[in-house]
């Protein structure tokens, strides 16, 4: 993130912290878009990621005025959003009976394979949720490795290895090569 | 970046497509439930002041037509109590709305600072 968007990014939370509604407003169409696609990566569907981007909002309103520090709050909100993609994804996974379940999703499998094969597209979707918001934060948001690791709470080293793994498992998937 | 990175950062970019329908709804209902929490924590701020007031007021009727040293005592105590229970109050306010005072006009400053910087030397922003 670039040192001016993120100075007025923390004078955002701050005037938020402050009881700022219109600086809220500004937070949150600053963020919305950024977040969403985060949770769209993890969870691969539009609504799943609709419903934890509120969730997620529900929690940072909550939480705001506890936020020790300002520069924190990427680091902070993604780590909500992540949290609350998984407790999504549960949920829908529960609502879901198990037969039913099997079947969508070895379907889906399978006409991805079919119109998408050899695509860098089809290859993203057919990529694990966690992976591809890992690809996503590093190359659609444009975050360092020392960034992606404060986001994610993992040592630099980790997120580059990660990083690595990820990279070569889409070069393999673009080849058609079966997966690990 | 080399080309696989760029393709990649095309192809995540586009990943999705931003639904501006749903984003809106998001976006009123964050902004509705930040407004309700600022409401609810204003309301009850003001409920437990006017409580502590009336707990104060009447302790002190009590104080005054009582002839019962030890209901006497025990009024100033519980007054003395309620008093720096809104003092307390008053203060933790003050010191909340002081520090972020503090940070956000420092955070206007660096912001200054790096608008004057970019003026200076547009080239290496």
């Amino acid at each position: 993130m670039k040192s001016r968007d993120r100075i007025e990014n923390e004078l955002l939370v701050l005037k938020c912290q402050m009881g700022d509604t219109k600086a809220f407003e500004e937070l949150v169409n600053r963020w919305q878009k950024r977040l969403w696609r985060h949770a769209y990566q993890l969870t691969g569907d539009r609504d799943t990621a609709w419903d934890a981007v509120q969730d997620t909002w529900v929690a940072i309103v909550k939480g705001m005025r506890r936020l020790q520090a300002a520069g924190a709050f990427p680091r902070w909100a993604y780590r909500i959003l992540s949290a609350r993609c998984a407790d999504c994804m549960r949920k829908r996974q529960r609502q879901r009976k198990l037969s039913d379940r099997l079947a969508v999703e070895a379907n889906s499998a399978e006409d991805t394979c079919a119109d998408v094969h050899d695509s860098l597209k089809g290859a993203l979707a057919r990529l694990p949720g966690e992976r591809r918001a890992l690809l996503g934060l590093r190359y659609a948001e444009g975050y360092s490795t020392g960034e992606i690791a404060e986001i994610l709470g993992v040592p630099e080293g980790t997120v580059k290895s990660r990083l690595y793994h990820a990279r070569e498992q889409l070069r393999r998937l673009m080849e058609g090569r079966s997966d690990e | 970046m080399n080309s696989f990175e760029r393709d990649l950062h095309d192809a995540l970019s586009s990943n999705g497509e931003f639904d501006p329908q749903g984003n809106d709804a998001a976006r009123k209902e964050a902004i509705k439930t930040y407004d309700v929490k600022l409401k609810r924590a204003r309301i009850l701020t003001w409920v437990f002041l006017a409580f502590l007031a009336v707990v104060m007021a009447y302790l002190a009727i009590l104080f005054v037509i009582t002839n019962n040293m030890k209901i006497m005592l025990a009024c100033v105590v519980a007054f003395l109590i309620a008093h720096a229970g809104t003092n307390l109050m008053k203060l933790w306010y003050w010191q909340m709305n002081t520090k972020f005072s503090v940070l956000k006009e420092l955070k206007e400053l660096e912001l200054r600072v790096v608008e004057l910087s970019e003026k200076v030397s547009p080239s290496e922003q």
